[in-house]
């Protein structure tokens, strides 16, 4: 599996968790809403990940996290904030241990149903043709929005072919894959 | 690594889908960062704070 296309460095720096957590000076001073993820740049912090990907991008080169044409950009934008601000019975009934611990669910409620009917509407309304990206070329909205699909397809729960295979496709992204190889070392 | 100028604080989990989010954000830019393992567990103990 390629899990290091672009051989980026990072460290993990498993600190004293616990007990040091709580007490923890920097992040209690630094991060600004005590939420993760939490970016520290030079000093500067910042919560909320998409304002981090849009902080991101705009002072890093390198891949685009967001399109170039403004509707689209803000299609994008749109899509982050839905997932993050909507769809909360589905969000309690298919946490994310679904996604990331391989837990499996009770069937959803008429609640998180519908929930789970209007994500899959607004899916097939965003990726018509079996498209493999949401725009023209990846972005961030595409991480978010599959993550959200495989709540319901890590636990089995009916999703149209072609999302599945969007889902799965976007789930191979190497930056992906790195990130699924912490949340499960053994792996 | 000696004093990284990005340090990115993600649930110790791993289970965010928006620390998720934002790792693949810095990782696509390729930069080097450090990820910081935050116990969300003993910080909502104290503070009531979650995770986004």
């Amino acid at each position: 599996m390629a899990l290091h296309e672009k051989a980026l460095p990072f460290d993990i720096q498993p600190v004293d968790l616990g007990a040091k957590a709580q007490h923890d000076p920097d992040y209690a001073a630094k991060s600004l809403t005590h939420r993760v993820p939490t970016l520290i740049h030079d000093g500067f912090a910042l919560s909320e990940s998409s304002a981090i990907a849009e902080y991101v991008d705009e002072v890093f080169p390198g891949t685009a996290l967001y399109p170039a044409d403004t509707q689209n950009r803000a299609r994008a934008r749109q899509i982050q904030a839905w997932i993050r601000s909507d769809l909360t019975p589905l969000k309690q009934e298919r946490p994310t241990e679904v996604v990331f611990a391989g837990e499996t669910w009770p069937p959803l409620s008429p609640e998180a149903q519908r929930a789970a009917e209007k994500l899959i509407s607004a899916a097939e309304f965003l990726l018509p043709d079996n498209a493999k990206t949401l725009f023209e070329q990846w972005s961030i909205a595409d991480v978010d929005l599959a993550v959200t699909l495989n709540r319901l397809i890590f636990n089995g729960d009916p999703v149209p072919n072609h999302l599945v295979t969007y889902a799965n496709e976007q789930w191979q992204h190497p930056s992906v894959q790195l990130w699924l190889k912490q949340s499960s070392p053994g792996n | 690594m000696s004093s990284p100028s990005l340090i990115l604080y993600v649930d110790s989990e791993y289970f965010s889908p928006y620390a998720l989010s934002a790792f693949v954000a810095l990782h696509e830019k390729a930069l080097p960062f450090d990820i910081q393992p935050v116990d969300l567990g003993a910080i909502c103990a104290v503070c009531l704070c979650g995770s986004a």
